[in-house]
């Protein structure tokens, strides 16, 4: 498996903002597909945007990883905050529709190809979203 | 990154073009140059005599939900200061992703290019027209009950 990888250190607006354009850059020579670039921007947004507001510090991590039958791209978004108490609730639309309440987790999950999360009040949280890339 | 919160932003060219104010926003949306854009902004609408506000988001490829939320108040404080507003140029990933994140849509107006900004703005008075008459068309139940009773009687 080869990877190709990107690290951020994640603690205020000016932290996400470098995350996100540097994340589109990444995609954009992986994938030449706007959409898709834009998607990914949008979820490094979205989840490092929750680092700052809920954690306070925390990492992103955006790779590239060949599996045997597709190219996809890998974002990370962890942190060892509070954690989140009820993951299902998060993970349920009307906790976090219309506005800047929630935290959006049910859009990244539409954003992305797979989702995952995990979280608890020991270890933080750990939120693992994939986009396929088509063509390889 | 000790000045970076004393840093100008980047600045948004605003032009008045046929009376309209035109916002050309190029840059990433972030929460710094949001508040200094609609300082300049509003302070720019108080000083000049314009008929609507065009915000141009051409150049932006990626709006969150937070920045979003951000324009979305822009645009009630340019309706508070008695003027109108269009979002111009949307992007297709943009549109995607929002619609994805489920953003309030219901208060959006938009349109693809400056120019059918302009021809909205220009002839807002007849459209608003049109859309009267489609209303006053539609049947309400009332006339529905009375439609199918008079086809019973007709039986």
């Amino acid at each position: 498996m080869k990877t190709n990888e990107l690290r951020f250190h994640i603690a205020s607006e000016f932290d996400v903002k470098l995350a996100v354009l540097q994340a589109g850059k990444f995609a954009s020579a992986i994938d030449s597909n706007e959409t898709v670039v834009q998607k990914i921007m949008t979820t490094v947004s979205e989840l490092a945007q929750n680092i700052v507001k809920y954690a306070g510090v925390g990492h992103i991590h955006v790779r590239k990883i060949c599996r045997s039958d597709i190219v996809v791209i890998e974002i990370i978004a962890e942190d060892t905050g509070p954690g989140i108490r009820n993951i299902e609730l998060a993970m349920g639309d009307n906790f976090s529709s219309g506005g800047t309440l929630g935290l959006g987790l049910p859009g990244v999950k539409r954003l992305m190809d797979e989702f995952h999360i995990e979280s608890n009040a020991k270890d933080g949280t750990s939120v693992t979203a994939v986009k396929w890339i088509h063509d390889k | 990154m000790a000045d970076k919160h004393t840093q100008n932003y980047q600045k948004v060219p605003l032009q008045v073009t046929h009376g309209y104010l035109v916002a050309s926003i190029q840059v990433y949306l972030d929460e710094h140059m949001l508040a200094g854009f609609r300082d300049d902004l509003l302070s720019e609408i108080r000083d000049s005599d314009i008929d609507g506000v065009i915000l141009d988001v051409s150049g932006v490829s990626i709006i969150d939900r937070t920045s979003f939320a951000s324009l979305m108040k822009i645009r009630s404080m340019i309706s508070l200061m008695g003027t109108r507003s269009v979002l111009v140029g949307i992007k297709a990933g943009v549109a995607a992703s929002l619609i994805d994140l489920d953003v309030d849509l219901s208060r959006v107006d938009a349109v693809l290019q400056l120019e059918d900004a302009f021809e909205l703005f220009d002839g807002e008075t007849g459209h608003l027209e049109t859309i009267e008459e489609e209303i006053d068309t539609e049947p309400d139940e009332e006339q529905v009950a009375l439609i199918d009773e008079g086809a019973i009687e007709d039986e």
